[in-house]
Formats: C-alpha cells, structure tokens, sequence
C-alpha cells in the first residue's frame, strides 16, 4: 500500500477544560488542585489526501476544523492517532515540518501592525533563510497574483481586510510550501475581494501544485475552489467525497419561488409540497423526492397562480444545514 | 550560526523602524522615563544622604547599589520584556500559534518577534550617568580589573533579570489569568533597591538563595567597593553573579520549553 501525501488516521484531540481560580492564591491552588472538563474536540477522524488537491474542510463554528488544521501544523500534539504530512510527523518534527508548510489562521495576523507589508516580506526572506532569486520571484509573483502592487508599501494598519488577508496568504507561501493550510480564508470580506481570493488559490494550485486544505463558513468558497470536501460536526467526520456525491448524498431535491403581486392565497397542506419560507408576497416551496420539475410547476401555478415562479436547485449551504440536521 | 545573526539583525530593524513610525511618541517616552527616572535617584539619594547611612552603606554606595540594578534590568527588559508581558495576551489571541509554525525554535521567534524594546535607552542612559556620578564621588580608581567587573556584573544581572521575565511568562501556557506572577516578580524586586544587611535573616537567605535577584546588585556591588555581605555567608559569594546568571537563564529557557510542551498536548 503507498501512502498518501497527507495521511490521518483515527485522530482524536481532548481539551482539558480547567476551572481556574482568581488571583495569586488560586492559582497557586490550582498548581496543586484543579478541577477539569474534558471537551472532545476531534473524535476519531482518518482521512487522506493527495499532492495537489484542494480540500474544503468544513462545519459549523467548533466542530473541530482549526483543532485539526493545528495538529496538522504541529502547533498542537494529538490525544491520539497519528498524522503524516509528506513522510513528516507535524507534531514531532514541528520544525522541518515547518519549512514544508503554509499556513494562515483566519484574521490573525503574522503581520506587523506599523510596517509596511514589504518589512515583512524581507523578514521572511531571512526567517526561511531563501535564496535571493527565489524570493524575488516569488514576491514578483504574488504580489502581481494578488494585486497587492498599490498597497504593498502602506502601514498594515492603514489596510482593509481583504488587503491584510491576501498579504497573510502571500506571505505564507514565499517559501514555496507543499502544503498550505488557509483557516477561515475569506470570512468578513466583501463579494469582489472573496472572488479575487478564490481565483487566487485556484491559480496557486493549478500553478504550483500547492495541496491546499482550507476551512470555511462560506459554502461558494467550496463551490467555487474544492473538488472534495469533508465535513465533520462535533469532531466526528460526517462525509468525505466529492462535490457532486455529496450533492448526491444529501440533496432533498429542488425548491420553487414564488411571487405574487397581491396577498397569496391560503396555503394548502399537503405531503408533496413544504412551505419553507414565507414573506409578504414571496414564498419558497420545497419539492418532495420524486416530483419533477415539470410537474410541480404545473401544480403549483395551477392551485395558487403566482406572478413569477422560479425552480432553484438547492443550495449547498442548504444541504449542509440539512446534513447537520440528518446527523443530530 | 551566520543565518541567526542576520536573523537576528533584520528583527532587530523591524523593531527599530516600529518604534520610529511614532518618533514622536518614542521620544517623548524617552523624555518622560528620564525625568521620572532622575527623580527616583534624586529621592533615594536625598533620603540616604540626610539619614546618614543604610546599614554601612552612606548616599553614594546605595546609588551604586541603585544605578546597577536598573542597568541590569533595563538590559534584560529591552529583550525580555515585551516577551513576558505579552505572551499570555498572544496566546490568547493565537498569535502564540504562528511562533509554532515557523522553522526557529518558537522561543527564538517569540523573542525576535516581540523583543527589543528599544524604549529602555533612557533607563540604560539614565543608569549609566548615576553609576558614573556615584563612583567619582566614592573616587573610585578605575582599572581594568574593575570594569571587567562591572561589565560582568552587569550582563549577568541582565541574565538573571532575563531568567526572570522567562520564568514568570511560563505561566502563561497554564493559565489564562494575567502577569500575577510578573506583579509577584516586580514586588520581591523592591526589596534590592537598598543593601540586603539591613533585611531580617529569613530575607536575606530568600534573596540569595531562593529568588537571588541579590545578585543582580547587591553582592556585584559588594564585591565592588569592598562591602561586608550577611554573616556566614562564603566569601566568593559576591564573585558567583555571572555562574548564577548563566544557571538561571539556562533553567528559565528549560522550565518554557516544559510549559510549551505542556501547551501542546492541552491546547491550554
């Protein structure tokens, strides 16, 4: 059996939660006596990955996607299982590891606050210890990638968010990493700043082969960058495929909107048709498994003679909501 | 080793140009330490002089006494000082966990990154003028040997004060709560602002043998200008500063590591 780029199997992270006490007097207490919660944060998850691809990590707010991230950084050690990152162990080997790696922890920044982005790249270039052409390449081409030409010699402080995010990321990979590790890459930014980011990564992959696994709320960072995705929920892996299997998987069907110019009509209960959401003059009807398309239009203009109806195929943050529901 | 100094040199500059992008609140920080700092020397000098003695120490040897410490401090708080005070602040904020993924040791990191603060010229220049000033009025005769010894002194205590900040920042990876410890550190300090003859014997012994921040000032300046150090204490005692300080500042970067591993495998 070769193994995989990445290799997880079973990893398991408990967090000890300790109940801490005020002042010098608890504390010193607390060295002898403490009391803890534990907190199960990643039960159990095994995946691989292969050089190259793009991952989307996803799952609701503490499911265990930034736990995961660090213990495949070497930031944290696991409970128990193992990880492998290109025949390296992250958490044993956390330097050399580290000379491999990529990574960017959603909005904190590795950046310093009163120094232009291009004080930060020099430091970089000696922290990795690059060679000069290497590095100026690099810079060239992120810099140009990112379009980070107008504010590359501005105060970090004086940035937006979006302009911070994209000199973290370019930042994280002047080293040419294997593997970068992007944790909540495009949350708080506006519409155009989450495409430049998303066509970014796509290119850096296509480009230079980078294996990418990202975490995220947004399900179009999904849509728009990853073949695959995982999701997982309290810790536990739900699903690992691709995108179409799990639009497969967990796809309810199709929903209809409908508009009226007036007040609508009465909503008739039946078992073929749900009434997901209502406003004034709008409705979204979901359509059970088995209906087609063709038919629910029919129907439904027929019994209730909306102004305007559209059928939408069921969006994947649905799908997820619907999967978390499933699995509870 | 090539790589670590011009690491070492380009933080260094970062640190440097962070402070200049506010020249003017640098130097007004500057100007307010010296002014704040003068009147401190200024109040021990004045309350030393018109009492007469501290122990056998008259006005001029106690500013001695005084002037040492602050040197050695200020040299070990432009490392170690941001270091400590910030690094359960940087946990918090997970900033603690970029240290993890960069290829230096995270202590180094941590250090480059945060250390330096260049704010502590004033308290170095400062210093150093009443070290000068006290020792002329003693007429001490400066030799070789003696400022071999004072510069000994000095970066040993730096040692000992840097071995201090380590320390004390450990907690951090523990607990959440803030710089109880620090607070802890700076309240025992207070006691070798005078000559540790004047403390009951039970100080006298912590000072020196279980938190011994008495050899930051009080045995290098003994040693110094000849003075009488607790009874029954051995006589090289006041020549043991830089082994104590090499000892302790190895111990503290040891005890982080522990408290690091220990962050680790809980995720504190």
């Amino acid at each position: 059996m070769t193994m995989s780029f990445i290799e997880v199997k079973k990893l398991c992270k408990d967090y000890k939660i300790a109940k801490s006490e005020k002042g010098i007097s608890g504390a010193v207490k607390s060295l002898f006596h403490r009391e803890y919660t534990v907190k199960q944060a990643v039960r159990n998850v095994s995946f691989s990955l292969e050089k190259g691809e793009v991952v989307g990590y996803i799952g609701p707010n503490g499911a265990g996607k930034s736990t995961t991230l660090k213990m495949l950084s070497g930031v944290l050690l696991p409970t128990s299982g193992t990880v492998s990152v290109g025949g390296i162990v992250p958490y044993k080997n956390r330097r050399e590891n580290a000379r491999h790696i990529g990574v960017v922890f959603g909005q904190r920044s590795q950046l310093y606050w009163d120094l232009p982005i291009s004080d930060t790249f020099d430091l970089y270039e000696n922290l990795y210890n690059l060679p000069k052409e290497q590095f100026r390449k690099n810079c060239d081409y992120y810099i140009d990638l990112l379009d980070m030409k107008d504010f590359i010699d501005q105060p970090v402080r004086q940035l937006s968010l979006g302009q911070k995010m994209k000199a973290n990321i370019a930042i994280s990979l002047l080293h040419d990493p294997d593997v970068l590790y992007l944790d909540e890459p495009t949350i708080g930014l506006d519409v155009t700043s989450k495409k430049v980011l998303r066509d970014a990564i796509k290119e850096i992959n296509a480009e230079k082969k980078t294996t990418i696994i990202l975490t995220t709320h947004d399900m179009d960072d999904i849509e728009a960058v990853c073949k695959r995705l995982i999701m997982i929920d309290q810790g536990q892996k739900l699903f690992d495929g691709t995108l179409t299997d799990f639009r497969a998987k967990y796809n309810s069907g199709f929903s209809l909107k409908l508009e009226f110019d007036s007040v609508p009509p009465a909503w008739q209960k039946c078992s073929q048709y749900e009434l997901a959401e209502q406003s004034e003059h709008q409705w979204i009807v979901r359509a059970a498994d088995g209906i087609s398309a063709k038919d629910a239009m029919i129907d439904l203009i027929n019994r209730y003679d909306p102004t305007n109806l559209y059928v939408q195929e069921e969006r994947i943050e649905d799908i997820v909501r619907a999967a978390y529901e499933v699995n509870k | 080793m090539k790589h670590h100094v011009k690491l070492f040199y380009s933080f260094f500059q970062v640190a440097v140009r962070r402070e200049m992008a506010y020249r003017g609140t640098y130097l007004a920080g500057i100007v307010g330490q010296w002014v704040s700092f003068a009147a401190t020397f200024a109040t021990i000098y004045i309350l030393v002089s018109s009492f007469g003695m501290v122990g056998d120490w008259n006005g001029a040897e106690v500013m001695v006494l005084y002037g040492m410490d602050k040197l050695a401090y200020a040299l070990g708080a432009s490392f170690f000082f941001n270091f400590s005070s910030g690094l359960s602040r940087r946990i918090r904020s997970g900033e603690f966990d970029g240290s993890l993924t960069k290829p230096i040791h995270p202590f180094l990191h941590e250090i480059l990154s945060c250390g330096y603060n260049i704010g502590y010229v004033s308290h170095i220049s400062i210093s150093i003028i009443v070290l000068v000033i006290a020792l002329s009025a003693l007429q001490y005769h400066i030799t070789l040997h003696g400022v071999l010894l004072i510069l000994s002194m000095v970066v040993s205590g730096a040692l000992i004060q840097g071995a201090a900040f380590i320390a004390s920042s450990t907690w951090s990876f523990f607990t959440i709560s803030d710089h109880s410890v620090l607070d802890l550190m700076y309240d025992v300090r207070d006691f070798i602002h005078y000559p540790i003859t004047i403390y009951p014997r039970g100080i006298q012994f912590i000072l020196t043998f279980i938190l011994p921040f008495a050899f930051m000032n009080f045995y290098p300046a003994a040693a110094l200008l000849g003075k009488e150090i607790p009874t029954g204490y051995p006589a090289f005692l006041p020549y043991l500063s830089p082994v104590v300080g090499v000892l302790l500042f190895a111990l503290s970067i040891l005890l982080w590591n522990w408290g690091l591993k220990h962050y680790q495998s809980t995720g504190s």
